[in-house]
C-alpha cells in the first residue's frame, strides 16, 4: 500500500490500485496501514513569482511536518521540486530558483535527520523529455494534472526502476577489455607510449572514461581486466605510461592471455567468489561481445560505443542501468582493497604446512557487537547478497531490520581483522526471543571472504556466551536449504546443537546453554 | 512490492495493446472505439449505450484515462470543451470521426 501526499492530480502516474491519495495540499496524517509514503508535490503555477516563492516555502514547512509524523520503519520517498513553467518577467529574477534551492537544502537536512527518507531525483526523469512536453495545459485546466499524462507510462517504468535501486543491493563487477576500450589503439602494435590516453582526442575521451570508472570503483564496484595481450606488455604500460588513471592496483583480478574470454570470465568469477550474473562486461569488439553473450548468458554485455566521443553518454547510461545505488557505505568504498588483501591471504596460506600454524600467523582479531544505526545498512546489504554461509537466507532490508529491532530482536555484527588488513563487517546474527529464557537464531550469515579461519565457530560461541550471561537457558535455530548453502547444512550439528526435527530438508535445532559449557 | 508494478490496469500499456490489436485486424472506427472503451473502463461487456451516468467505472480518473487513450490511440487532439462534453460513447465516436475525417 502506497500513500501519496500531493498538490496536483497524480492518480494517472501512481495508479489507483493499492494507492491512496491525500487531499490537494492536505497534510492531515491519514489513518492508514500504508507501508510506503510518497511526497509528490509539483512546483505551483502562478502569475507572480513572489507567490510561487511563498507557496514553495509553505510546501517545505508542510513537508518537514509530515516527515516527523511518518513512522520511522516506513519508507518515505520525497520527489525533488522542478520548475515546469519557468516564466521570467525579469531575466535577472532568480527568486524562484533560490526558493527551489532552499527547498533542496532543507530536504537534504531532513533526509539526514530521518533515515527512512529517500530523495527521488525527479530531474533524472524529466530530463528525458523536451521542456515543452512536460505540461499539457489542456489537462492542467481540465483536471489539475500538471505533469503531461502522456508521460505516465515512461514515469512508471522509471519509478519502478528507481525503487529497486533504493534497496541496498549487491554491487556488480565491471570486467574490462583494454585495447580500444580503456585506451585508443592496440598496445601490442603501438607500444606503451603509443596508445592514446590523455592529451588530444581520442586520448582525452578515454582518460575521462578511465577516471569515471575509477571513481565508480571507489564506491564499491569491483574492477577486473579480461584482455587479449601479452601480460608483460600490459604490466609495462601500467608501470610506464604516465597518463593512465587505471593501473594494476585498481583491479581486483586480471586475466591477460590469448585464451577465449568466456573461459577467462568463468575463472574470474571463481577467483573473485562472485556469480557470473554480477558481471558487466565491456569490450569494443562485437565478436567478443557476441561470444560472451552466447556462452555466458548470465553476464551482462552492453553494446559498446564505436566512437570515443560517445563514451560519456554511454557511461552515464551504464551507471543508471547497472550500478545505481542510493547510498554507499564506507565498506563499499574500500571493497576493492579488501579483495586484494584476500588474494594475499590465499597466497600466504600456500606457504604454511600446517593449518593451525597458518591461523596463528594471521593474528586474527574479532570484534562482536550489537548493530547500531550506522551498521544496519551493511547488515541489510549482507542479508541480501550472502548466499553460501547463510543458514536461513532471509533477505531483510534495512526497513525490515528496524522492524525486527522494534519487536525486541537483537542483531549482532562481526568485524574481523588480521595481519593483512581489516575485513570490516563480515557477519551478522539475528536473534529473537520467543519466551522468557529462550532465544532463537533467526538469521546467521557470514561473508565467504572470512571462511576457512574457524571464525564462524568463534562468533557463535561468543554469542551463546553473551546469551547465557543474560539469562537465556535454551537456544533454538534452524537451517533452511537453498541451492547455494549446502555447505552449512551440518553447521549447527558441528556446533553442539541437537537436531529436533527435519521436514523437506528444513532442520530444527535446540541447545541448552547455561550451566552446561563450552 | 510496489503497487505501481502490480497495477495491471496501466492505461498506457493498454493503449499500446489496443493499437497493436487494431492494426492486426481491420476494424472500423466504431469497433476500435468500443475496444478502447472496454479496455480503459475495464468493462468487457460495455456497448454503445455506455455513458458516464450508467457506467459505474466511469469516474473522473477513468474519464481522464479515456481522453488520453483516445488522443493517443487515434492520434487526434481534443479540445477541453470536447473533453468535457464527451460523457457517452456516441458523442465520443462523433468527436473521433470528426477529427479523423
Amino acid at each position: 500500500m502506497l500513500y501519496v501526499f500531493r498538490n496536483t492530480t497524480a492518480e494517472l502516474f501512481f495508479g489507483t490500485e493499492g494507492v491512496a491519495y491525500s487531499g490537494y495540499g492536505d497534510i492531515t496524517f491519514p489513518q492508514t496501514d500504508a507501508d510506503m509514503f510518497v511526497w509528490f508535490y509539483l512546483t505551483p503555477i502562478h502569475a507572480d513569482s513572489a507567490e510561487t516563492v511563498r507557496e514553495i516555502e509553505s510546501y517545505t514547512n508542510r513537508l518537514e511536518l509530515v516527515a516527523t509524523q511518518i513512522p520511522p520503519e516506513k519508507r518515505f520517498l520525497v520527489f525533488t521540486l522542478e520548475n515546469f513553467y519557468p516564466l521570467k518577467m525579469e531575466t535577472g529574477d532568480f527568486s524562484v530558483e533560490l526558493a527551489l534551492g532552499n527547498f533542496q537544502q532543507r530536504l537534504s537536512a531532513l533526509a539526514a535527520r530521518h533515515t527512512n527518507l529517500r530523495i527521488i531525483d525527479f530531474a533524472t526523469f524529466l530530463r528525458k523529455f523536451p521542456d515543452r512536453n512536460l505540461v499539457d495545459w489542456k489537462y492542467y485546466f481540465l483536471s489539475e494534472t500538471e505533469l503531461n499524462p502522456k508521460l505516465a507510462a515512461p514515469f512508471r517504468t522509471w519509478f519502478t526502476h528507481t525503487l529497486r535501486t533504493l534497496d541496498t543491493r549487491e554491487r556488480k563487477c565491471l570486467v574490462l577489455d583494454l585495447d580500444n576500450t580503456l585506451w585508443g589503439g592496440i598496445l601490442g602494435e603501438d607500444g606503451a607510449s603509443g596508445i592514446r590516453i590523455g592529451g588530444d582526442y581520442p586520448g582525452n575521451a578515454f582518460l575521462l572514461f578511465q577516471q569515471q570508472i575509477r571513481a565508480l570503483s571507489e564506491r564499491g564496484v569491483i574492477l577486473a581486466v579480461c584482455s587479449k595481450n601479452n601480460d608483460a606488455d600490459v604490466l609495462e604500460a601500467w608501470k610506464s605510461n604516465p597518463y593512465l588513471a587505471l593501473r594494476q592496483e585498481h583491479f581486483a583480478a586480471i586475466r591477460i592471455n590469448w585464451d577465449n574470454k568466456a573461459d577467462n570470465l568463468r575463472e574470474l568469477a571463481e577467483e573473485l567468489n562472485l556469480g557470473l550474473d554480477s558481471f558487466v562486461f565491456l569490450d569494443d569488439q562485437p565478436a567478443e561481445r557476441e561470444l560472451v553473450r552466447s556462452l555466458l548468458p548470465e553476464v551482462t554485455v552492453p553494446e559498446f560505443p564505436d566512437k570515443p566521443y560517445l563514451l560519456p553518454t554511454f557511461f552515464k547510461e551504464l551507471v543508471e542501468e547497472h550500478f545505481s545505488l542510493y547510498r554507499t557505505t564506507a565498506e563499499d568504498r574500500s571493497k576493492t582493497e579488501k579483495y586484494q588483501e584476500n588474494a594475499q591471504r590465499t597466497a600466504a596460506r600456500a606457504a604454511f604446512a600446517n593449518f593451525d600454524d597458518y591461523l596463528k600467523s594471521l593474528d586474527i582479531r574479532t570484534d562482536i557487537r550489537e548493530a547500531d544505526i550506522f551498521s544496519l545498512p551493511r547488515v541489510a546489504q549482507m542479508a541480501q547478497k550472502t548466499n553460501q554461509f547463510n543458514l536461513t537466507t532471509r533477505r531483510y532490508t534495512e526497513t525490515d531490520l528496524k522492524s525486527l529491532l522494534n519487536q525486541g530482536a537483537r542483531i549482532y555484527t562481526l568485524n574481523v581483522q588480521d595481519k593483512f588488513g581489516d575485513s570490516g563487517m563480515t557477519g551478522a546474527l539475528i536473534i529473537t526471543f520467543p519466551a522468557k529464557d529462550s532465544a532463537r537464531i533467526d538469521s546467521l550469515f557470514l561473508s565467504c571472504r572470512i571462511l576457512g579461519r574457524n571464525i564462524e565457530h568463534t562468533f557463535l560461541a561468543e554469542i551463546l556466551n553473551r546469551l547465557t550471561e543474560s539469562g537465556i537457558r535454551t537456544v533454538t535455530a534452524e537451517y533452511i536449504p537453498t541451492s547455494k548453502n549446502t555447505q552449512v547444512r551440518d553447521f549447527y550439528d558441528r556446533e553442539g546443537f541437537s537436531l529436533t526435527g527435519e521436514t523437506d530438508g528444513q532442520r530444527e535445532y535446540r541447545r541448552e546453554v547455561g550451566s552446561s559449557n563450552p | 512490492m510496489d503497487p505501481i508494478h502490480k497495477n495491471n490496469a496501466n492505461q498506457f500499456y493498454k493503449n499500446a495493446y489496443i493499437k497493436n490489436k487494431m492494426q492486426g485486424q481491420s476494424m472500423n472506427t466504431r469497433e476500435q472505439l468500443l475496444e478502447t472503451f472496454r479496455q480503459v473502463l475495464e468493462t468487457p461487456a460495455l456497448d454503445e449505450t455506455a455513458s458516464q451516468k450508467t457506467c459505474a467505472k466511469w469516474d473522473s480518473i477513468h474519464h481522464l484515462n479515456l481522453i488520453v487513450a483516445l488522443e493517443t490511440t487515434f492520434d487526434i487532439s481534443l479540445e477541453p470543451e470536447e473533453m468535457a462534453e464527451m460523457t457517452d460513447f456516441e458523442t465520443a465516436l462523433r468527436l473521433v470521426e470528426g477529427k479523423k475525417g
